[in-house]
């Protein structure tokens, strides 16, 4: 239809942008419901322990980490710094001069699972970390058959400047796990240390996927650490006072195709474990 | 003779200078005197501490000072240094170091007697005391010498003068005295007037004698800061460590009712009753509040000012507990004052706080006792106050939830009347799930715990990448410049890690490596330093690479394959042992470990990653870090020799654990000794 007037474009303008809203809201609607069972909440005691020159500190804290089923035996990948100080240790260890034999030290227990929809918190182990990539695998236990719906991240979609994204998350106990989504907008592409993606908005939940509007996994969003050190901003509190123009890590979508590969290592891992511990070998848990 | 103007002022400086000096000698003299008399019977306390928080116990180190009184070995200290301890060791200026026992806390007045274990002295030489001299003959103004051990450093002397001599903390308005907490609701401060005095005493100093010039224990130092001191008059200590001879412990009589002075009453003497507690002796005899009580018994009573209101409570503290007592009181009515004589019981005076434990379930709990049953507004004192819950474990677990404060009535269908009955109620059921039954304010509600422990197993590791097995520098623009290879973009390689595939394939420190598999690498600044690990990292394992390089001290470039082999195990993926007892966790060595320590590959140990905070193994020098070489001349190589080398130890029971490790660039011996007698500790994951 050919439009005559700048009355009628502008009419015909208001008639879309409420239809293109609505689309909008409808992709959203429906990616939260494809994805959310896959989103779970990893519940742990977390035992923290600093230590200087040889004396060491210790508190126990309860943490609650958002994650996502990567395979359907129950396997969830979460960021790796909220389980076990991942980067945070060693952006740590990177800052302190050897001599003064400072570290820290993160062992969570007590691995619980929460599960869309099911009143049950399952038990979990942790199958395997990655230090690269700052992700954790937690392994439910006690499944049976049940199969659950896993996020696939074998598609080759990539995230591209100025794209809309979308991430989901789960609110807390006291609003019984509750699924919701955050949008944002990549804003940025670095190439170094690692190839990955910044984004804007509130799109910031560590090891969990990223999605485009049409549901396509693009990522994981993950901690990537710069590794260098600097007089201002790169070092340990360069992100804390004055200086933040250089913090020394962000978060950051690394995408599908360097997670696919971690993925497929922990699943495997995730089965040598299950047999360790089935056959109560060896140690308890470590370090 | 006076021969010039000169030389009289000089013999005018002379004259008058020399009262002086000589008045300094004195002091001289009479503090090496004092000094002589208790320096020798000063010690220096290391106390382990057990402490409880967030639902378990941990032990801490500690330090403080403390004065032997009697040839028998008797310590006197402040509560705050010997109470809640597991151990306590004290230490002559003599070097003499011996293990002490408590006798008797009194958190009141914050004084605990110790008694030295002088079976286990090697020293002939009679053991040195102090005397208590009579606090209540100083003066203000009068020298007296702190002695103790600031901030850990033994046997320090300061000098000061006595600046007040019946000190009391108030509140701001003057009308109340302030308690002081000593932690966990226990106070003190109800009987003492303190010595004041300006000898600088520090942290450590605490449970010090305070002397006076004729070498006699005036005070026990208590507080200190802003260039103030205040110790325990020793009046005050000579009766508490008296009972605690003749009684074995400190007994007071209790009536129940406080005063405050008479300030806005007409009469002269006397003390103005303001509160009479529920249920008490005072109140069974009719005493009320407003009541000025002027005798007790044969006693007068006189609190005209804040000063007075600690004698006249420990009037009341040293009536003798199952005895009868008479109160005078005037009492104001319609008609103006009129005195009745009220009859009573003394009762004895209970410790505030009850015993505190860990429990089973990941709980501790604390037993509740008349007093705090009183002011918590407790119906009885049935049942045992939560104090703290772990994390994850099954207390903490319940649902619906329980919380700390909260008064455990009954598990199951045990009722809970203290800390024996809960313990039992827990045992009863050890790995079921339990009703709980439980009190909060006013509402009696339940719950469901699940006191099924979970033994930790294993979990996984670091995931393994491709790994190339050097360490690398980035060749920044200058460096390349500065070595001749201007233009070259790369990693100048620093170390060649032995036994690694790219020490097979040659690779040499100061090659530079510029490609892999073909793929130019764009490292020449500092924040490119990471290119080539995640380059590397992406590659499968177990396939050759191809690294084009340029060879140290040259400029040419060539093609070298190197075999990508597996990234080595890192300290989550070695194997662990811990030992309950000793409270300390190692691991096994990765080959990290031996590269960053320069360990051979020979090195025998295990590396501690854990020595709890006042464990044996800690308090004995153990340190995170160290590798342990070997317990009792036992080689240890794994986590499994060190648990059977400790399994043996627990097993034969030794005096002294002898651990020899290896810290940093030097080795060392721990001589563990731990105390046999005691059960085994608790183990961080089982609770109780």
């Amino acid at each position: 239809m050919l439009l005559r007037t700048p009355l009628a474009a502008l009419a015909a303008l208001t008639l879309i942008l409420p239809a293109g809203a609505d689309d909008e809201g409808a992709a959203l609607k429906a990616l939260l419901e494809k994805h959310a069972p896959s989103i779970v909440t990893v519940r742990c005691v977390l035992k923290t322990e600093i230590s200087v020159m040889g004396q060491s500190q210790d508190n126990e804290s309860r943490a609650n980490i958002p994650g996502v089923v990567v395979d359907a035996s129950g396997l969830v990948m979460i960021s790796g710094s909220q389980i076990n100080g991942g980067k945070i240790r060693e952006m740590l260890s990177g800052m302190v001069p050897p001599d003064q034999e400072l570290s820290l030290k993160i062992t969570p227990s007590e691995l619980k699972v929460v599960i869309e929809g099911d009143e049950k918190q399952y038990e979990g182990f942790i199958a395997a970390s990655d230090a690269r990539l700052d992700l954790a695998f937690v392994q439910i236990e006690g499944l049976g058959d049940r199969a659950l719906t896993a996020v696939d991240f074998t598609g080759d979609a990539q995230p591209e400047v100025g794209q809309h994204v979308v991430a989901l998350t789960r609110l807390g106990e006291g609003f019984d796990y509750a699924p919701r989504f955050e949008r944002g907008r990549v804003n940025g592409k670095i190439k170094k240390p690692r190839k990955a993606w910044t984004v804007d908005g509130g799109v910031e939940v560590a090891g969990l996927p990223v999605f485009g509007h049409d549901g396509a996994t693009l990522g994981v969003m993950t901690l990537v650490s710069s590794g260098v050190k600097t007089e201002s901003g790169g070092g340990m509190f360069g992100g804390m006072f004055g200086d933040d123009s250089d913090p020394p890590m962000i978060t950051a979508v690394v995408p599908n195709k360097v997670v696919r590969g971690v993925i497929e290592q922990a699943k495997v891992r995730a089965v040598e474990v299950a047999k360790e511990r089935a056959e109560g070998a060896a140690a308890p848990e470590g370090e | 003779m006076t021969r010039s103007p000169l030389a009289a002022a000089l013999l005018a400086a002379l004259v008058t200078a020399t009262p002086a000096l000589a008045q300094s000698n004195t002091l001289r003299q009479d503090i090496d005197f004092a000094r002589e008399k208790v320096y020798p019977a000063l010690v220096n306390i290391a106390v382990v501490v057990k402490q409880f928080g967030g639902g378990r116990s941990q032990r801490g180190l500690g330090a403080g000072s403390g004065v032997i009184v009697s040839p028998a070995g008797h310590v006197l200290t402040n509560f705050h240094v010997a109470g809640h301890t597991t151990r306590i060791t004290c230490t002559l200026p003599s070097g003499e170091r011996l293990r002490a026992e408590v006798l008797a806390h009194d958190p009141l007045t914050d004084l605990s007697v110790l008694k030295l274990d002088l079976g286990a002295r090697s020293s002939t030489t009679p053991l040195p005391f102090a005397t208590l001299g009579k606090s209540a003959d100083l003066r203000v103004g009068d020298y007296v010498l702190a002695m103790g051990n600031p901030m850990g450093l033994s046997s320090s002397l300061t000098l000061g003068v006595v600046a007040n001599t019946a000190r009391v903390f108030t509140n701001f308005a003057g009308t109340e005295m302030e308690e002081m907490d000593l932690g966990e609701g226990e106070v003190t401060g109800l009987f003492t007037r303190w010595l004041q005095h300006d000898a600088l005493i520090l942290p450590g100093n605490s449970g010090g004698p305070l002397v006076n010039l004729r070498g006699e224990v005036v005070g026990i130092n208590e507080l200190g800061g802003g260039g103030m001191g205040f110790a325990i008059p020793s009046d005050l200590a000579s009766k508490i460590l008296n009972q605690v001879l003749t009684l074995g412990e400190v007994r007071r009589g209790w009536l129940g009712f406080s005063v405050v002075p008479l300030s806005h009453e007409e009469k002269l003497t006397g003390a103005l009753v303001s509160s009479v507690i529920p249920g008490s002796p005072a109140a069974e005899a009719g005493l009320e509040p407003g009541d000025v009580l002027s005798m007790i018994n044969t006693g007068e009573v006189s609190v005209r000012f804040l000063e007075q209101v600690p004698a006249l409570y420990q009037q009341v503290a040293e009536l003798v507990p199952g005895q009868d007592v008479e109160l005078l009181v005037e009492r104001r009515g319609p008609e103006g004052w009129s005195k009745h004589t009220l009859k009573t019981k003394v009762t004895q005076m209970e410790p505030f706080l009850g015993d505190q434990v860990e429990a089973a379930g990941g709980v501790t709990v604390r037993e509740i006792t008349g007093p705090m049953a009183l002011v918590r507004r407790y119906p009885d004192t049935k049942g045992v106050l939560i104090t703290g819950m772990r994390p994850g474990k099954s207390f903490e677990e319940a649902k619906p939830p329980i919380q700390s404060s909260d008064v455990i009535l009954k598990v199951g269908k045990h009722a809970i009347d203290g800390i024996a009955s809960f313990k039992a109620a827990l045992k009863a059921h050890a790995g079921q799930e339990a009703v709980v039954t439980y009190r909060r304010g006013q509402e009696l509600l339940m719950t469901v715990v699940d006191l099924e422990e979970d033994e930790p197993k294993q979990q996984g590791g670091e995931l393994r990448k491709a790994w190339l097995g050097v360490k690398t520098q980035v060749l920044t623009t200058p460096l390349a410049e500065a070595l001749g290879l201007k233009g070259i973009k790369g990693f100048r390689v620093t170390q060649v890690l032995p036994t690694t595939e790219a020490e097979k394939a040659g690779l040499k420190a100061g090659d530079v490596i510029t490609a892999v598999d073909g793929e130019p690498l764009e490292a020449y600044r500092l924040r490119d330093a990471r290119e080539l690990k995640v380059a590397i990292e992406d590659l499968p394992i177990g396939e050759d690479v191809a690294l084009t390089i340029v060879p140290a001290g040259t400029t040419t470039k060539k093609d070298v394959q190197v075999k990508l082999q597996e990234s080595p195990a890192t300290a989550t993926d070695v194997k662990v042992a811990h030992n309950d007892y000793f409270e300390v966790a190692v691991r096994e060595l990765t080959f990290m470990d031996r590269v960053r320590y320069q360990w051979s590959p020979e090195q025998a140990g295990v590396l501690v990653t854990e020595a709890t905070n006042g464990s044996w193994a800690q308090v004995a020098g153990l340190r995170v870090n160290d590798l342990l070489v070997e317990v009792n001349g036992v080689e240890l190589k794994t986590a499994a020799d060190f648990e059977a080398a400790m399994e043996t130890i627990e097993k034969e029971r030794p005096e002294v654990v002898r651990m020899f490790v290896r810290r940093r660039h030097r080795t060392q011996f721990v001589f563990i000794e731990p105390e046999w007698e005691e059960p085994a500790p608790t183990t961080p994951t089982s609770g109780e």
